[in-house]
């Protein structure tokens, strides 16, 4: 690998043994897989579930972090340290995570990283342009960012992100080099995509993802009305089912104004047509039964936007839940919403906000007793069915706050 | 006596047994850092990764795998080296996390003529792997 005069010094411990190590883990990283130099980022996001070992290592001597900007994805495990007690999970996890979280703290407050605690950065200020690169944990949050804005992450892990945000740079490989963004295979609906419900887009994604891998794809008949909310609750759970990391979106997103620029000229491996029996697919595989008993409704796969926090309360006003209710959002977002007048009402009716992976990477504690679990995502039913052993039910938001509500599922497809 | 050849992706350099997984292998989905078994799941769960050389097919990516493999290594309950037919990035970066010697794209179909309990040289400097 060329490094610059500047990364030789970082290597060889001329900015202390901790940028050391984060130059040395980067290097051999991109050796491994083809790169020729670094590259500087515009931003990182980061999980900040480092071993509190590991991290005192990565930042010895580091004095400031190299990277612009960093940004913190959720904390892990259905942990929140401010709320664990209302989510109800076990005391003796939360414990155990309080201490690590306290450990770690003083490391990332050192080194100025913003705590976001979300899997939606983009919302919350860590918003790169067009062509800039990136170093982001979340699949979700590299599936926005190289897809909606046309900034350039690869599909990281935890460690390498640690390593960018310190050093400020990042492999020049994969993702991040035009010819590995163009579009593989083409998705054409057979159903008008802004009639469809957040879930539903969702199930089209969850869909995709199995289908299309690893490779990028392309839509070619979505229009322009979509919102944010409907574009998020499509690609993220692209990525769950499949490992999906640039999904374009024809005269939508950045790289996409022509069927030939998403493709580079190129022909596409495959064609898909999705319609109302592509997204039952998805429904069938956390199908709910009427009547059936559900403990708890998970919302916030990916974190709500204010928006969606704002037509949640709408259901819940002058309710009372029968069920828990968890609903992931940054701190900031939340922030907005209680102004708006709109969280008070979810936490009167008993629903609990938190900062939390909604999904439950990577291995979520539920509260005792817990045995079915609804949510409106199909990334979280794909981790939680997965990775909690409860049933999982995945359906729209109208029906999982009735279900919360009642305590009852009830289908309204 | 057996030699191959590989591209080293972390360098170092150790002696010790194989175990031979025949599937792609992740650590937060097979790996138990407490024990360093083979969780159930995996078609040989209960066999340990221990201080052993783990020779598989590749990796097949949970975010979390670097620091479940770094939770085994301070526990002493992790693999001591890897060798992987094709890695993939979080395998990799699981290894460089861990600072264990790794090879792949070795030039022989390690997963067939490496048997578990076999005892290997591995020599991450020129990327030799001796099978005795």
């Amino acid at each position: 690998m060329i490094l610059t005069e500047q990364e030789k010094e970082m290597l060889a411990g001329k900015y202390g043994a901790g940028m050391q190590k984060a130059m040395s883990l980067l290097t051999k990283y991109g050796e491994a897989f083809g790169a020729e130099r670094l590259v500087p980022i515009a931003s990182a996001h980061a999980w900040p579930i480092d071993p509190p070992e590991f991290l005192l290592d990565m930042t010895k001597d580091v004095e400031r972090l190299r990277a612009p900007l960093v940004t913190t994805h959720p904390m892990a495990g259905n942990f929140d340290i401010d709320n664990w007690r209302a989510m109800g999970v076990p005391p003796d996890f939360a414990g155990a995570e309080t201490e690590l979280f306290n450990k770690r703290l003083p490391f990332y407050q050192r080194l100025n990283f913003l705590q976001t605690y979300t899997c939606v950065p983009n919302l919350v200020g860590n918003i790169p342009l067009k062509g800039q690169f990136v170093a982001f944990v979340g699949t979700g949050a590299q599936l926005m960012t190289n897809s909606l804005l046309g900034a350039r992450t690869n599909r990281e892990g935890i460690p390498s992100v640690l390593a960018s945000a310190i050093t400020g740079r990042t492999p020049y490989m994969g993702l991040l080099m035009p010819e590995n963004r163009l579009a593989q295979v083409v998705i054409r609906l057979r159903l008008q995509a802004e009639k469809l419900n957040l879930t539903e887009l969702g199930a089209i994604g969850y869909y995709v993802g199995s289908k299309a891998g690893s490779r990028n794809v392309v839509f070619e008949n979505i229009d322009n009305k979509l919102t944010l909310e409907q574009l998020k609750a499509l690609m993220v759970p692209m990525p769950a089912s499949g490992a999906v990391g640039v999904c374009h979106i024809l005269g939508i997103t950045p790289e996409a104004s022509t069927l030939e620029e998403a493709l580079g000229g190129r022909k596409p491996e495959e064609m898909l047509e999705l319609g109302n029996e592509e997204i039952e697919d998805s429904f069938l595989k956390y199908p709910g039964i009427d009547g059936e008993g559900v403990d708890l409704v998970v919302f916030g796969c990916p974190h709500l936007t204010a928006n969606e926090i704002v037509e949640v309360a709408r259901l819940l006003e002058g309710k009372k839940l029968k069920a828990r209710l968890w609903i992931g959002a940054a701190e900031q977002i939340l922030l907005l919403a209680k102004r708006a007048g709109c969280a008070s009402t979810i936490e009167q009716a008993g629903g609990t906000f938190v900062r939390t992976c909604m999904a439950g990477v990577p291995s979520g504690k539920y509260p005792e007793g817990t045995k079915v679990i609804a949510t409106n995502s199909f990334k979280a039913a794909h981790f939680i069915s997965r990775l909690s052993g409860a049933k999982t039910i995945c359906g729209s938001i109208e029906e999982c706050v009735s279900t919360a509500i009642t305590g009852k599922w009830k289908a309204k497809r | 006596m057996k030699s191959i050849k590989g591209r080293v992706i972390n360098g170092g350099s150790v002696k010790g047994q194989a175990i031979v997984l025949s599937m792609p292998f992740s650590f937060i989905l097979n790996f138990d850092p407490l024990t360093g078994n083979l969780k159930s799941g995996y078609p040989t769960a209960g066999e340990s990764l221990a201080g052993r050389i783990l020779v598989c097919p590749g990796g097949k990516g949970g975010t979390v795998d670097p620091y479940i493999a770094y939770e085994g290594k301070q526990r002493g309950t992790a693999p001591v080296a890897i060798l992987c037919q094709t890695a993939e990035p979080i395998i990799a970066l699981s290894a460089i996390t861990i600072d264990i010697p790794m090879l792949d794209s070795l030039d022989a179909d390690i997963v067939n003529e490496i048997k578990t309990g076999d005892y290997i040289e591995l020599d991450g400097e020129t990327g030799t792997v001796t099978i005795s």
